[in-house]
């Protein structure tokens, strides 16, 4: 028990806080506030509309992870859902990366557990919030590990309130970014630590990391691509010791071993094309690991030149032999259609235009770049510099994660959200560091005078390098204005930010919101509507033909069987189903038949202006089709080579099954006789109309 | 016949639930960073046992009191 204190001044002296103290308060109140406004800044839509899963792809990991809780796992890992992609089915258990649903169910159990009661719904739309807020945490430490904890604290700000990390993880976007960029840092978190200690267990995380995110993401080809990058540079300028070897080693060998239970996964890690740099990466360690060994032993380095020498060469002859002999074997299958146009920008539209249409796998333009970073775009430069004065092991790592994603992102407008926290990472770097020779400059002549120019760099150890020499007047007044500067810009940032992800990123697109004529806004809740309808109107067992945007919330809301859904796995069912919304209605009602369909679902948007309807995506319609059926042929569809929709379209695309679904009698021709299909449902504001196959006559 | 049963009521009015709440987890978040401080600063041989033991109760009491009032002034009538 403290004594009692004698007096006043000695009693208000215990409660005084020593600047460790003090440095520690700030620090750990910071990161607390940094978790929760990570997490409240993505809740605008569930506070404006109501708490529900956005978009097509989260209502597929929605519907698994309903059969998950109600189910168990062993049923879930080997389910065969024959409720979509009729006829064929899907081998669900074998062909999705479970990380996602595992998460959000543990979540959903440790918490009714504990006794509150609450649906999985509520869990699946906060998940992606609340991994987003330990990110921010695995940012913070990680940024300790490449530089000090003021350019941590740093990280955890901006890696909290980045438009580019919101967009894919607001509450409702249940989708599987939502993890993986927190099982992305965590696992390049660890992996560094590891490098830098040469310890076993930090070795033995990052294995189990690297699990997390191969069973979380397919973007897991990133960190087996960096890795094996990030360890060959250092060993090629002269960074090679043991603790790089533990690490690597071991958390590529045990890495891979954990991988290869996710079913999706499987054998690729020893046969695809994609994870051979990690393999040829191992042996080269083991290479250097004998040579080192080797010098160790010989004490005569002639002898050793040769020597190294005729072992250099000889390993790198037999690896490209082996390598050779696997691709020419068929044994390693070359790099997918998908990875490969990551390299080749233009292969996709030439030969794979399934994955050409995704809006998201376009190139990035600026305007994205300035919308999603704003000043990151900027620091990032300056934090790269900072990063060249100082190089060890970590800021490597730092670097070439940030300029291999850069690249990346200028790719594929989805990659953007892979580039964050390289991106808020270096910039952190160069704003603490500023900061940090400002404040320098601020306290270096006077040390009596208070400076009160802090902004929670938090430095105890201070790294003042260069003391001030001359003592000029304007230079503390600089760097004052400096400062104020600087506040200002990263104020703007936060204000930007909140802006962003309030107009763009919060809309669940499910419900669409309008201003009406008077100023109102009017909700239109279109689709969920439809869904409902088919739910409770339709047979149990009727199968629904559409566009394969909307399958997974068919399947999801609707509970009905579809032919194509978001998974796209299979091209030429797709083009089946876009062969029968171009064709003459005669034509499609014969590949509506033999795939044994009930109603026919499509989006109109004529009334109600509605731009993302299905005749803006019939273009992809028809090149999909086209792509595997040369019956359909483009330029039939094109007037003059431009794509038109009303009374100066083509014949051929004024006669075709979706023109006469979808516009039905607003323009072009007006006297669309339907033989085949009658209307069977459309929803208030006329954007989801659904319509019934007519069984066959009875005679002729 | 039971005698007419008096509506129930909370011993504290409702009106006081906010000002409570606030009250009660600002001492709490105090005592708890004074609690937090003193842990992670001090040397291992330099503790006292009975500071710690009286400085984490209080922490504990007042934070758990102010989230109930928390709860119950937000709607959640746990």
């Amino acid at each position: 028990m403290a004594t009692m204190p004698a007096s006043a001044s000695d009693l208000l002296k215990s409660f005084k806080l020593k600047t460790k103290q003090q440095e520690l308060l700030i620090r750990v109140s910071i990161l607390c506030l940094v978790y929760i406004l990570a997490f409240i800044t993505r809740l605008f839509s569930v506070l404006r509309y109501e708490s529900m899963i956005h978009e097509f792809d989260p209502y597929f990991n929605y519907r698994t992870t309903l059969y998950l809780t109600e189910n168990g796992f062993y049923d879930f890992w080997n389910w065969f859902d024959y409720e979509s992609w009729y006829p064929l089915g899907r081998i669900v258990g074998g062909t999705l990366y479970p990380g996602l649903m595992v998460t959000a169910v543990l979540i959903y159990r440790i918490l009714r557990f504990l006794r509150f009661a609450v649906h999985i719904r509520e869990v699946c739309v906060l998940t992606a919030p609340f991994f987003a807020s330990n990110t921010t945490l695995v940012a913070y430490f990680f940024g300790k590990e490449i530089w000090d904890s003021g350019a941590g604290l740093v990280a955890a700000i901006l890696i909290a309130v980045c438009p580019g990390y919101i967009s894919r993880s607001v509450a409702g976007s249940y989708d599987n970014e939502g993890v993986a960029i927190f099982a992305l840092l965590f696992t390049f978190y660890v992996f560094v630590k590891a490098v830098n200690t040469g310890s076993l267990a930090w070795s033995l995380a990052s294995a189990f990391g690297y699990f997390y995110m191969v069973s979380a993401w397919g973007g897991y080809v990133f960190i087996i691509n960096l890795i094996p990058l990030y360890v060959l540079v250092l060993l090629i300028t002269g960074r090679y010791s043991m603790r790089l070897y533990v690490a690597y080693n071991c958390m590529y060998i045990l890495g891979m071993l954990l991988a290869m239970q996710i079913r999706f996964v499987g054998f690729q890690h020893v046969q695809s094309g994609e994870h051979m740099a990690a393999m040829g990466v191992f042996f080269l360690m083991q290479v250097f690991y004998f040579l080192d060994w080797v010098k160790h032993m010989l004490s005569d380095t002639k002898l050793f030149q040769a020597f190294l020498r005729i072992t250099v060469t000889s390993a790198v002859a037999v690896g490209g032999i082996a390598l050779g002999l696997g691709m020419v074997s068929g044994y390693i299958s070359p790099w997918t259609g998908r990875f490969y146009s990551l390299l080749d920008p233009t292969y996709a539209k030439d030969h794979i235009p399934i994955i050409a249409s995704v809006s998201e796998h376009q190139p990035t333009a600026w305007s994205s770049f300035m919308f999603d970073f704003h000043i990151l775009l900027f620091l990032f430069p300056a934090g790269l510099y900072f990063c060249f004065k100082r190089l060890s092991d970590a800021t490597i790592f730092i670097v070439m994660y940030g300029l291999t994603s850069m690249y990346f992102a200028g790719v594929m407008v989805r990659l953007i959200l892979v580039a964050t926290p390289a991106v808020c990472l270096i910039s952190a770097i160069a704003v603490s560091a500023t900061v940090k020779n400002l404040t320098v400059l601020l306290r270096s002549k006077n040390k009596v005078v208070q400076t009160g120019s802090t902004k929670g760099s938090g430095g105890s150890k201070s790294s003042s390098k260069a003391l001030l020499d001359q003592s000029q007047p304007f230079q503390k007044n600089g760097a004052i204005a400096l400062l104020f500067g600087a506040f200002y810009l990263l104020s703007r940032y936060a204000t930007h930010c909140t802006w962003v992800t309030s107009e763009a990123y919060s809309s669940p697109s499910i419900v669409l919101a309008a201003r009406g004529a008077h100023g109102n806004r009017v909700i239109f809740d279109d689709y969920r509507e439809a869904y409902f309808w088919l739910r409770q109107n339709t047979p149990q067992d009727a199968k629904v033909m559409s566009w394969w945007d909307y399958g997974y919330q068919i399947t999801a809301m609707g509970n009905r069987t579809v032919i194509v859904d978001n998974n796209t796995w299979n091209n030429t069912h797709i083009a089946t189903v876009g062969r029968a919304m171009s064709s003459y209605e005669d034509e499609a009602i014969e590949i509506i038949r033999s795939l044994d369909v009930d109603y026919v679902l499509v989006v109109f948007g004529g009334v109600t202006g509605y731009s993302s309807d299905d005749i803006n995506k019939f273009l992809w319609m028809v090149r999909i089709g086209g792509g595997v059926f040369p019956v359909i042929k483009e330029p039939d569809y094109l007037v003059n080579g431009e794509y038109r929709v009303d009374k100066g379209a083509a014949p051929k695309m004024l006669n075709c099954l979706i023109y006469d679904r979808a516009r039905g009698v607003e323009i072009g021709n007006k006297d669309v006789k339907l033989e085949h299909l009658e209307e069977a449902f459309t929803t208030s504001n006329w954007i989801v109309r659904i319509y019934r196959v007519k069984p066959p006559n009875n005679r002729w | 016949m039971a005698p007419p049963a008096k509506p129930i009521t909370s011993p504290v009015s409702d009106a006081w639930y906010p000002t409570l709440a606030l009250l009660m987890l600002s001492i709490g978040l105090v005592v708890t960073a004074s609690f937090f401080i003193y842990e992670a600063t001090s040397l291992k041989r330099n503790r006292c046992l009975a500071k710690e033991l009286i400085t984490g109760g209080v922490a504990s009491v007042f934070l758990g009191f102010g989230s109930l009032f928390l709860l119950l002034s937000a709607g959640v009538y746990v």
